[in-house]
């Protein structure tokens, strides 16, 4: 059975995956050329425009000779008749919704756009699905969601490297000459210290992260392991307050720390520095505690009791057998509190309001301040701050991952 | 090269990374031995902060035993920055405010400024060395707040370069053109080539819009000192708006000044340098980079009279700031500022603004100040014969009504005429409201105590409801012993930040909102008035409320829908699962400002991928951030960017769900829709709802996107609910009227939150253990 249907479909198939490859490639040669905005093909095109219609055709007529062929695919006839509609809206619908065309002109554009849509479906079909079309257009959504969620990435980068005149003229997908002095340049001007701002990120996001990592894990182990008066009570206090807003807080807490700034509590000063930040976040944050006490349920019971019985004393449990055990939880939870510090702009605008001494969100919004705007130093700079947190979730992507389909949660 | 920039950019970051620090300078007399006091001063000229410092160095020549510290800043970022640092009694000693909109008054009615009456009669200051306006700006209510630095007006530059090519004489620098005379002149110089404006006659600047409504002879108050009655629909009002608007849309002689950034222009200020713009207005302070700029010949002109001249003077002041710990020396700062020497010194050093006193004005020092530049005498002129103050109107919620009335107006919304009747009434509604609030005792007392009572009573509710909840059979073994201690010292790391930072600060915001308090003074008990003035005179709150409203339904929508189909689109076996899996979710993990500049310049009207593309299938795309209708669309958008996190949680879900049901469903031949809808949405109906409670109350705080893409605008359009409270506690210091507005939010979470729940037991399944 296995073996007739592999000798089945050798030849058929491989006939049919070299005629979508070769469709495909030719077409999406021609759309590429296009895109990246080939003068004379262009040209061509425009008074052309039938070319690409009889390749569209002959790709129709050898799809209908498989169709009479091979009819056990059911999927077939379907996507054959989608594909002479798709066809026939081209021709009909380019030169209806173009303004830009004129009677005897069709918008090579257009065109372009459903020709490389077609060509990409030939190509993936060809390459993963094995003539099933179903699959086949499920991969073809999933690459192009893929795409449309990278494309703000790519574009930030593909600006940064533009010069200001380039930026400001019909968007390329590449730029002419790769500018990567712009990057330089963001730590050059001394009236933005970049590299400060880093240093208070880093500063602020690290503090915290610790801070979170130590207490957290401490309250989530009380309220996982130990019995206690009232501990099911507070633990739905804690649930509670992940409903309350941050803003709620944001203005008593701003008076707070502008007093204790008057009277210089504790020698430190507690405005227009980290720590109105860092503090709040070295007590444990509703979140986090759920995350990591669901995580340490899920450890077994006996461990803690063959532990016990060898002489461990309550912290000893906590120290040697669950956090050694919830590593993948304690990174999540690290991970998360840097990321939301990292981004976090709301507290730095409130605590922090001069230009030395700020944070990297802040500091990207202040570049869009001055006389005029540079947008290419603006998505620099926003490179860069991006960097850290892509180079962290690289290598925690698997906990990540792992963490929110475990518990349910999200940054 | 890539690598050498590469590598050149690291070492700047570590180079870089304790930060120079240019906007701040110390400046002290080397020579001085003995004790020194340190002022502080700020200003928000940061470009000239040369000019500034050396100024400096002559006063502690003088004054030796005084160390000044500068902080500079540049104009938005300085007003933010001294707003709220002297609400946080951290502000410099002293520091600068500028008469733009009457805001002078505002700082001084709040006390922010120390009164400098004494000081002034003790040192025998006269202002009557000082053009009018200057002295008018520094008196507020008979006391003198501060002494006049400089001032600026903005006065017409030409590109001579354009005139020359047109064949036209330029501008006389003496006679000023008649309106009639400069919309002929700037058609004759406005280039179109197929159908898009490449070079524009004139380009105004901010303060344009004033300048007309004077020149055409109207006045927005009956008396510029003593306010008591609006006049902005009067018929000269209308003519100057008519006039300004016209240029803009009727003429087209104007680029729209909002959009002349995003259009690739230069700012207003220095438009000259695009070499696309005939006239510009502009100012003093434009000047130095003018001339620097190689092949631009320029000449200067007086503004264009409509019915007279005139237009708005800025006056830029210092001021003590009510907490000066050394109110002495900075007064001694200030007064050297403000004498002859003082600007004789920043005027000579390249300082931004002109002179004040009528000597220095008159003098080689100002008129010669600008190499290459000989007809400064038309800011003389202009200064000291037509400038006038701005009228003294304290309330900088009237400057924020205008401005919404004035960006209607820009949009094309609203006729100039239109604008002005909706300026004449919130003008005469600012001004009824001057002498405060009018409080009856039921809404001071009573209602205050009815708002406290009721989350006590919904408390007491559900207590008495879920009293069974205490029975939940404890989870714990290991000998049953309970661990009172124990649990309670391992708890207070939570604790602690609980009592601290979340219930203490949670009370202190329900009593404040019964307050009215600007931080400067004391709080003021005024009951339940910040709410009923919420919910029936305040519109900016009736609209972030309904704004807010329409981007969470919309929002949390797309976030479960979008998030639910692509979860079972990657569902099935794929292969590089996880690699998709981490690129779905990287976006609303960075999720953040900088992505937030890459989506605002990716809606850029004319250079934006977005609309670009959308030319590429032959749609024109619309005018995303600057059009009422599609700012929030924008920003509703954005979210399909933001779905990876509810994506994860589906498919978690999704993997969860037993095969057996899918098989016997099969059996029974039921139909692939048919299996969606009666095992796959069941089975994973309470990751929904959990994305759906979750989703709703991230949704309400929605925050970086308006901030940072649109700021609230076009026409509070994307003022979203914390954008307002954002700018009622932190831009105008309403301390009580934000903690009211907080409270708000909270009810309202707290209640969707609940019904959520509530209702989820009707559809959510959950599986019988």
């Amino acid at each position: 059975m296995k073996q007739s249907k592999k000798g089945e479909s050798t030849r058929e198939n491989r006939d049919l995956r070299w005629r979508y490859f070769f469709m495909g490639s030719i077409m999406s040669a021609l759309a590429a050329a296009l895109w990246v905005g080939a003068k004379p093909i262009v040209e061509f095109l425009r008074h052309h425009h039938y070319v690409p219609l009889i390749f569209c055709i002959v790709f129709l007529i050898l799809e209908v000779i498989s169709l009479i062929r091979n009819e056990n695919n059911p999927g077939k006839l379907f996507w054959t008749v989608a594909g002479t509609v798709l066809l026939i809206l081209c021709v009909i619908l380019v030169p209806i919704v173009s303004p830009r065309a004129d009677e005897t002109e069709l918008n090579p554009y257009l065109m372009v756009f459903l020709m490389s849509i077609v060509a990409f479906f030939c190509i993936l079909h060809g390459l993963v699905a094995r003539n099933t079309y179903v699959n086949t257009v499920r991969y073809f959504f999933i690459i192009f969601a893929a795409v449309i969620l990278l494309l703000p990435f790519y574009w930030m980068f593909v600006n940064s490297l533009k010069s200001f005149n380039e930026i400001f003229s019909s968007p390329t997908f590449l730029p002419k000459t790769w500018r990567w002095s712009n990057y330089p340049e963001i730590f050059q001007n001394p009236q933005l210290p970049f590299g400060r701002y880093f240093r208070n990120t880093f500063i602020i996001a690290i503090a915290a992260t610790m801070g979170q990592l130590i207490s957290c894990s401490i309250v989530a182990y009380a309220f996982a392991r130990l019995r206690f008066r009232g501990r099911n009570f507070l633990f739905l206090v804690v649930l509670a307050t992940m409903m309350v807003p941050f803003q709620v807080t944001m203005v008593p807490l701003y008076i707070g720390f502008i007093h204790l700034n008057e009277i210089r509590f504790l020698g430190l000063t507690w405005l227009n520095s980290m720590l109105p930040i860092i503090v709040p976040q070295l007590f444990a944050m509703a979140f986090n505690v759920f995350l990591l006490r669901q995580f340490f349920r899920t450890i077994p019971y006996e461990l803690d009791e063959a532990a016990h019985i060898d002489g461990c004393s309550r912290f000893g449990i906590f120290w040697r057998v669950i956090l050694p055990l919830s590593k993948p939880a304690l990174i999540i939870v690290g991970l998360f509190t840097f990321f939301w510090n990292w981004k976090d702009l709301m507290g730095p605008l409130i605590y922090f309001n001069s230009r030395d001494n700020t944070t990297v969100s802040l500091g990207l919004m202040f570049l869009k301040n001055p006389k005029h705007i540079d947008w290419q130093l603006i998505m620099a700079a926003s490179t860069i701050s991006l960097i850290p947190v892509v180079i962290l979730f690289i290598i925690g992507q698997r906990y990540i991952i792992r963490g929110i389909t475990m518990t349910g949660m999200k940054a | 090269m890539t690598i050498k920039n590469i590598i050149i950019s690291l070492c700047l970051l570590c180079a870089a990374w304790e930060g120079p620090r240019a906007l701040c300078q110390i400046i002290e007399n080397e020579g001085y031995h003995g004790k020194k006091v340190t002022i502080r001063l700020a200003f928000w000229q940061a470009d000239y902060i040369d000019a500034f410092s050396k100024t400096c160095y002559a006063f502690v020549e003088k004054n030796p035993h005084i160390r000044v510290k500068i902080e500079a800043d540049f104009w938005t970022s300085y007003w933010m920055k001294i707003r709220t640092n002297t609400a946080g009694r951290v502000a410099p000693d002293v520091w600068e405010i500028s008469t733009d909109k009457g805001s002078q008054a505002n700082w001084f009615d709040k006390g922010a400024c120390l009164d400098l009456t004494e000081y002034a009669k003790i040192d025998d200051i006269s202002l009557s060395d000082h053009i009018p306006a200057a002295r008018k700006a520094v008196v507020w209510k008979g006391k003198v707040f501060g002494l006049p630095v400089g001032a600026a007006v903005r006065i017409f530059m030409y590109n001579k370069a354009i005139f020359d090519k047109a064949g036209l004489p330029y501008p006389d620098a003496h006679e000023p053109l008649t309106w009639d005379e400069l919309v002929k002149l700037c058609r004759k110089l406005t280039v179109t080539e197929n159908g898009e404006i490449v070079q524009y006659g004139l380009s105004w600047s901010y303060s344009s819009l004033p300048s007309c409504i004077q020149q055409a002879g109207g006045r927005l108050v009956d008396d510029y000192d003593n306010p008591t009655r609006f006049t902005a629909n009067t018929a000269e009002v209308k003519e100057g708006l008519r006039f300004y608007c016209d240029t803009m849309f009727k003429h087209r002689i104007a680029p729209v000044l909002s959009q002349q950034k995003d259009l690739g222009f230069e700012q207003p200020d220095y438009a000259l340098l695009s070499g696309r713009v005939a006239i510009m207005v502009s100012g003093y302070f434009a000047l130095p980079r003018l001339v620097e700029a190689e092949d631009l010949e320029f000449g200067l002109a007086p503004v264009a009279m409509g019915r007279e001249q005139g237009q708005e003077a800025l006056v830029n002041l210092f001021c003590v700031d009510w907490r000066s710990k050394y109110p002495d020396e900075a007064w001694e700062l200030v007064k050297f500022f403000s004498s002859e020497e003082g600007q004789r010194t920043l005027i000579e050093n390249g300082g931004p603004d002109i002179p004040t006193i009528e000597k220095v004005l008159n003098s080689d020092s100002f008129l010669n100040s600008i190499p290459g530049v000989d007809n400064l005498d038309v800011f003389v002129r202009e200064l000291g014969d037509f400038a006038i103050n701005p009228p003294a109107l304290p309330t900088d919620k009237f400057n924020r009504e205008f401005q919404n009335i004035i960006d209607k107006m820009y949009l094309g919304s609203i006729s100039p005429e239109k604008a002005a009747e909706m300026m004449q009434h919130e003008g005469e509604r600012v001004l009824a409201e001057l002498h405060g609030p009018e409080i009856s005792d039921a809404v001071r007392y009573y209602y205050p105590a009815a708002i406290l009572s009721l989350p006590l009573v919904f408390a007491l509710a559900l207590y008495l409801r879920n009293r069974s909840l205490r029975n939940i059979p404890e989870l714990t073994r290991l000998g049953g012993r309970k661990d009172n201690l124990a649990g309670f010292l391992m708890l207070l790391p939570w604790l602690i930040g609980f009592l601290l930072f979340m219930l203490g600060p949670v009370i202190v915001a329900f009593i404040l909102s019964f307050t009215q308090w600007d931080l400067v003074g004391s709080p003021e008990w005024i009951g339940a008035w910040n709410f009923k003035e919420m919910f029936t005179r305040d519109w900016t709150f009736i609209n972030s409320s309904l704004v807010t409203l329409v981007y969470v339904v919309s929002a949390v929508t797309i976030t479960i829908v979008v998030a639910l189909l692509v979860a079972v689109l990657v569902h099935r076996k794929t292969r590089f699962m996880g690699f998709f899996r981490a690129i779905y979710y990287l976006p609303s993990l960075v999720a953040g400002v900088a992505l937030c500049f890459v989506f605002a310049w990716m809606f850029n009207v004319k250079y934006g991928v977005i609309n670009n593309l959308l030319g590429f299938v032959g749609v024109e795309g619309p005018e995303w951030l600057f059009r009422k209708g599609w700012a929030l669309t924008a920003i509703i958008s954005i979210n399909l960017f933001y779905i990876g996190g509810n994506m994860l949680i589906f498919l978690a879900a999704l993997q969860n769900v037993p095969r057996q049901y899918y098989e016997a469903a099969e059996i029974d031949g039921a139909s692939g829709r048919r299996q969606f809808f009666h095992i796959t949405l069941p089975q994973i109906s309470p990751s929904i709802l959990f994305c759906l409670v979750v989703g709703t109350i991230v949704a309400f705080q929605v925050f970086t996107e308006p901030y940072i893409m649109t700021d609230g605008g076009p026409d509070q359009a994307t003022n979203f609910y914390i954008l307002h409270l954002y700018n009622k506690a932190f831009k105008d210091l309403e301390m009580g009227y934000a903690s009211a507005l907080a409270v708000v939010l909270f009810s309202v979470i707290f209640v969707v939150t609940f019904i959520q729940l509530k209702v989820s037991r009707r559809w959510v399944y959950y599986e019988a253990e």
